[in-house]
């Protein structure tokens, strides 16, 4: 079974594969637009981090800090977000704090890891609640650490150990990618 | 370079590569125009094979560009193909009030083609009598017959792997190259199928992705996954893998990129078409071809905006519309509501890629004599058994250890039937020019006025209902309706607008895609349809074009054109 590196590697031997934008790749995107809003903070970044990791937490293969999830959410946020999310997003990180503090008497970051995996837990639970609207802010946290996690190298490449060729030596056969060309 | 050729043909997608080789073998010299840019194959497939984490947005899209590019509506494309794809902000267009239409655009050479979905399906013998039968439409000035032998040409060029069946509204595959496997749990779905319902045929999808190589340049395909970021080992149809290299090989075309069709021009008699006006998409700059035919093949809504910005003094309503009827007869498909449920079945590896189609079974409504009361017509059915991968998690509580462990595995399999819908030719959907509204060079952009009718909503409705009670009677449990809400052009079959009759006060071309008015003007793209069948349509406009390049050129030949 042809895993993507092998895949990769025949492609640029037979000198076919285009895996790098050149310069006659896609028209120029507009410039990038700044929304106004401050970058996330250290302080953010590590309560991000601590979260993500609770999430997805270091086993036999990296968790989601050694799979670089903290980066992915610095580029969700300062390129991807409009500001509204932004500003949703930064006070959600304020509430997941300041419930940590009442709760426990101090930050997420300063509970305990007992503690932290309490209020992940509860978090969890709210966010999987498709019965209210909004939903609970932790449900978009969650699919955007998983979706950091599951498409970094690590995830693909370490956890996942995906492969390319949809499985066609394998006797389940090849499957649907996605539903998007099912009609 | 030279100014006068033998043929221009407008557009270099699914049906101006066809056009383009098919003159070009014949012994023309073509000049092909796109008014998007060069794509050469191969070397500007930029996100063939990246990985997710070779992304930026990792599959996500960029957000803040499409809230610019797509402003109010969901962006076209993915991280991965939305270079393929025009925006709203360069190219606009209107709607009626209360009356959505969605639009989706590939301006560069190679079209759409470079990322349509692939399924290749004939017109049935019935789709070219309906309109005659029940009088929605206009008669078709052919039959299957006269269109077969070019379904037949088509479809050995191209490359289609797919099912020969003995079925009424699946005809054609005397060429085909051997089907893709189905999964253990869809061959479970096709034998439940053919136990309840004997006379439906429940199959894998025809695909324009091979299964054999078809000379050196075209591989089979090898379930990347991703076909609509480009395929450099040529294993699906494109203009780029496919008739561009023919066309070329003739060392008689001449394709010019970044060049905008703005008018077609007329002699002073306005029954014979010179030439098309060329704006550089760069340099604004204009300038003139000559040529002894036209053909447009701009895509069916951006070909009758082409004929309506044609007009002049001999056709004050656009070129070719003696009878008004210019941009009249909008169609495209409608989806039902899906059936679905969740069946048990094994673990699978991790897939980056897939299969690039699903299961297929062709209409079974309305033929062999039955005649339903509440609609006309029919509609095909697509499947599929799939099963979920790590993106469950999102959707389901748990986190820690638990959660890592759980999805390190795949999910459940899910069984999933749709059906897709044909909309009736109706003289009320209609696009118009709205001179309000300018595209990004300063041309009078389109207004969509289209809605679906009585009949294809009876139809959607019905469809539906029988997606729930097949699913039933394969017996499987729990089944449970995803409702949606059509909206015109969704599909992306859109077509229509000059469509082909007998008569020249009641249709826009003739048998051979031919303007009535203007007998070196043909048009043979989506818009010539007189009606939308229920199947997937692009087979059927190769089959057209190709048919009309060879009669053009016989004509040309014999020194009447």
């Amino acid at each position: 079974m042809l895993n993507r590196r092998t895949m990769l590697k025949a492609a640029s031997a037979a000198g076919s594969t285009g895996l790098f934008v050149g310069p006659a790749a896609a028209s120029a995107p507009p410039p990038a637009t700044s929304t106004g809003e401050a970058p996330l903070t250290p302080d953010e970044l590590a309560l991000i981090a601590a979260m993500a990791e609770g999430i997805i937490p270091k086993t036999d293969t990296p968790g989601a800090i050694g799979a670089g999830v903290p980066a992915f959410f610095r580029t969700i946020f300062d390129e991807w977000f409009l500001k509204d999310q932004q500003i949703a997003f930064r006070a959600s990180l304020q509430a997941y704090d300041n419930e940590a503090k009442d709760r426990f008497g101090k930050g997420f970051l300063a509970c305990a890891a007992a503690d932290q995996m309490q209020l992940l837990v509860e978090w969890d639970k709210k966010g999987a609640n498709l019965f209210v609207s909004p939903a609970h802010p932790f449900r978009e946290f969650k699919r955007l650490t998983l979706h950091g996690y599951y498409t970094s190298e690590v995830g693909q490449n370490e956890e996942l150990k995906t492969v390319m060729d949809a499985a066609q030596d394998d006797p389940n056969g090849p499957v649907m990618y996605g539903l998007a060309s099912m009609f | 370079m030279e100014n006068d050729f033998d043929a221009i043909v407008v557009g270099s997608g699914i049906s101006g590569g066809w056009a383009a080789k098919e003159l070009t073998e014949r012994g023309l010299r073509v000049l092909m125009l796109d008014r998007g840019r060069m794509v050469r194959h191969g070397e500007d497939y930029p996100t063939e094979h990246q990985a997710p984490y070779e992304m930026k947005f990792r599959g996500l899209g960029d957000n803040r560009r499409n809230q610019i590019e797509y402003p109010g509506r969901s962006p076209s494309g993915n991280e991965g193909s939305s270079h393929f794809f025009a925006n709203m902000r360069d190219h606009p267009y209107t709607t009626a009030p209360d009356r959505p239409f969605k639009w989706t655009r590939g301006n560069q050479v190679g079209g759409k083609s470079l990322m349509w979905a692939r399924q290749s399906y004939r017109y049935a013998p019935i789709n070219f009598e309906e309109n005659a039968i029940d009088g929605h439409g206009v008669d078709w000035p052919v039959r299957y017959s006269d269109i077969e032998p070019w379904y037949d040409r088509v479809e050995q060029f191209i490359g289609i792997s797919g099912s020969v069946l003995d079925y009424p509204t699946a005809p054609g595959g005397r060429y085909f190259q051997p089907p893709m496997p189905m999964n253990p749990l869809e061959r479970d779905m096709q034998a439940r199928m053919a136990k309840a319902f004997p006379d439906r045929p429940l199959t894998i999808a025809r695909l324009a992705n091979l299964t054999q190589p078809i000379g050196e340049d075209r591989q089979p395909c090898h379930y990347c996954g991703a076909c609509d970021r480009g395929c450099s080992t040529g294993s699906y149809f494109s203009t780029q893998s496919s008739t561009l290299p023919a066309a070329m090989a003739t060392k008689r075309l001449t394709v010019m990129a970044d060049s905008i069709a703005t008018r077609i021009l007329t002699d002073e008699s306005g029954e014979r078409a010179t030439g098309v006006e060329v704006m550089d998409a760069k340099t604004r700059e204009k300038r003139t071809y000559s040529a002894k035919i036209v053909f447009v093949c701009a895509s069916a809504l951006e070909s009758v905006r082409l004929l309506l910005l044609s007009a002049n003094e001999k056709h004050p309503r656009g070129l070719g519309n003696s009878s008004g009827l210019v941009g009249k007869y909008i169609m495209d498909h409608l989806l039902s509501d899906f059936a679905m449920t969740t069946v048990a079945g094994p673990p699978m590896p991790h897939l980056t890629g897939g299969r690039p189609g699903a299961l297929w079974m062709p209409r079974y409504r309305n033929i062999r004599g039955e005649k339903r009361e509440d609609y006309v017509r029919g509609f095909q059915c697509n499947a599929v058994v799939f099963n979920d991968d790590w993106q469950r998690g999102a959707r389901t509580p748990g986190i820690g250890v638990d959660l890592k462990t759980k999805l390190r595995t795949t999910g459940d399999w899910h069984v999933l039937i749709g059906a897709l819908c044909e909309m009736l030719p109706s003289l009320g959907n209609q696009v118009t020019l709205d001179t309000d509204v300018r595209d990004a060079w300063g041309q009078p952009v389109l207004r969509m006025d289209v809605a679906f009718g009585e009949n294809d909503l009876a139809m959607r409705k019905a469809a539906s209902d029988d997606m729930l009670t097949m699913m039933k009677a394969m017996g499987y449990k729990d089944v449970m309706m995803t409702p949606g809400r059509p909206i015109p052009g969704a599909q992306i079959h859109e077509m229509g607008g000059a469509v082909m009759g007998k008569d020249k006060r009641t249709s826009v071309l003739d048998g051979h895609n031919r303007c009535h008015d203007i007998p070196n003007l043909f048009v043979t793209d989506g818009a010539a349809m007189a009606s939308s069948s229920q199947s997937n349509p692009s087979l059927t406009y190769m089959a057209f074009t190709a048919r009309a390049a060879a009669f053009a050129a016989g004509e040309f030949k014999a020194g009447r054109l």
